[in-house]
């Protein structure tokens, strides 16, 4: 298996699926949101692979309240996307000029800083930091402080990845891993994005109560976060059996203030 | 003197952590500052973070509102399940990185790393559920089950990043580089027990954290936040003295 084919492929396969799901959301917009009156009869419908008599044209099925879980899927999987991107740009902004100024002497500064930015579990200050915020209610705020608040405590990554000089690309592809994850946690308890509006975490914490009837409202949010994280794992690895970084080339910030 | 603090390799450590600690504090008392705004619509007052540190500093991290019980004893109280609970998990997490990095002195075939890292990447609050929801159907849950279980499902979850950071470390030695990786991934580990603990009945702190959302008792909740960025920093900074040097971002 070469190992720079896959990670471009894993890159194309990401951007393709982020632009299915941007024309998907665009196009399936009104079926994210409206129950369908007309099959629905009070149960999820089915995935048309499994039944494809009841599914009453739904591919993937309704959800507990007639919802159709691809165009959910696609209005969340978008979101999600797009809110990774946002935030590994502002990280990567952050983190590239932290990075370069630490290069020189500022480095005995702007360590200690990064090391206490980067002490906080991910989901554990988003959570904190949502509710401090904006409270539980508004989804546009509420977005928009998701948007600038993984950028800002995942930054400490660009910049050890500058000062190890691993590639950026990497460290980009490093960041978004954890954001997608905090961010479906942060969606899962309940705080962040609100529904109606759908996201992969919201559409697994609403599917887990129905788990018996309609597991396949949790099994395909799921798989697909899985997926998704999964290339990004597999965009972010420079070798899959060679040690990705053979230690520091540079002195440590202890080394510095020693010399 | 100064010259002598500033060749002791220790002391710019533990100026550094303290430096880090500082950091971390500030960062909670800006979020609690924020929440004042937030909810309360005054300006923001600059000098409750100064404020905030130094009580930090001298032990008084408040009390909660739902039991009115001193937040730094509710989360030592609860400690210990969630010792046992992470100690497992990084000794199977150790376990399955010293195994793999013996056979890779043979080459593993990347496809099994792929499927290593197929598998750590199911989301991390969607496998205990589902070992959870497991146990409940098949009536496993028992106090050893409570913590091979969700032992196993974080170690699963863990494991890629974990293995990561302890090749990037591959040129020092094998307790060098374990130490090193697990203090790197201390954050980590708290973010996924975290979530574990919600769904196995574990008394730990991850759960105290979740009670302190569901009655939205905030000087709880940023005692629970605090307390994991503090001990983040005190175990690099370990890692840092008794390895010999400080530990980078990454």
């Amino acid at each position: 298996m070469h190992l720079n084919r896959l990670r471009w492929g894993a890159i194309g396969a990401l951007v393709a699926l982020f632009a299915i799901c941007a024309i998907g959301a665009r196009f399936q917009s009104d079926a994210a949101f409206t129950i369908d009156n007309v099959h629905w009869a009070g149960n999820p419908l089915p995935p048309c692979f499994i039944d494809a008599h009841s599914c009453g044209g739904h591919l993937l099925g309704t959800d507990e309240n007639g919802r159709d879980v691809l165009a959910r899927l696609f209005a969340g999987t978008a979101l999600a996307l797009e809110l990774a991107a946002t935030n590994v740009a502002m990280a990567l902004a952050i983190g590239l000029f932290a990075g370069v100024a630490a290069s020189g002497r500022a480095r005995r500064w702007v360590a200690p800083i990064a090391n206490g930015f980067i002490a906080f579990p991910l989901w554990i200050i988003a959570v904190l930091f949502v509710i401090a915020t904006t409270g539980r209610d508004s989804t546009a705020s509420s977005w928009f402080t998701l948007a600038i608040g993984y950028g800002c405590f995942m930054w400490p990554l660009v910049a050890g990845a500058v000062l190890r000089k691993r590639s950026v690309l990497e460290a980009a592809f490093d960041v978004a891993v954890p954001i997608l994850l905090a961010d479906a946690v942060v969606n899962f308890l309940g705080y962040g994005v609100q529904p109606p509006q759908p996201t992969l975490g919201n559409m697994l914490v609403h599917g887990e109560s129905n788990i018996e009837v309609a597991p396949w409202v949790v099994i395909v949010p799921t798989a697909l976060l899985t997926l998704i994280v999964f290339l990004c794992r597999l965009a972010a690895i420079p070798s899959l059996n060679q040690t990705p970084d053979q230690g520091t080339e540079h002195p440590s910030p202890a080394h510095s203030v020693t010399n | 003197m100064w010259a002598a603090l500033r060749r002791s390799r220790v002391a710019i450590l533990f100026v550094s952590a303290v430096a880090e600690a500082l950091v971390a504090t500030a960062i909670v008392a800006s979020s609690l500052t924020l929440l004042e705004l937030t909810y309360h619509r005054r300006t923001i007052d600059w000098w409750f973070i100064p404020y905030f540190i130094w009580h930090v500093a001298i032990g008084r991290w408040g009390h909660s509102l739902s039991n009115t019980e001193p937040v730094l004893t509710a989360i030592v109280e609860r400690l210990l399940p969630s010792i046992e609970l992470f100690t497992f998990t990084l000794a199977l997490v150790a376990i399955a990185t010293f195994a793999i990095s013996a056979i890779r002195n043979r080459r593993i075939s990347n496809g099994v790393a792929v499927l290593i890292c197929a598998a750590s990447s199911v989301p991390f609050f969607v496998s205990p559920f589902a070992a959870d929801y497991v146990a409940a159907t098949r009536h496993l849950h028992s106090p050893l089950a409570d913590l091979v279980l969700p032992g196993f499902v974080s170690a699963i979850a863990l494991f890629w990043d974990f293995n990561r950071s302890y090749r990037a470390e591959a040129k020092r030695t094998p307790l060098g580089a374990f130490v090193r990786s697990t203090a790197r991934e201390l954050p980590r580990f708290i973010a996924v027990l975290g979530i574990v603990e919600l769904f196995f009945p574990r008394p730990g702190v991850g759960r105290l954290f979740h009670q302190g959302l569901g009655q939205q008792d905030y000087p709880l909740i940023a005692g629970a936040v605090l307390f994991a960025a503090l001990l983040s920093v005190a175990a690099r900074f370990a890692a840092g003295v008794l390895t010999g040097d400080a530990l980078e971002p990454s």
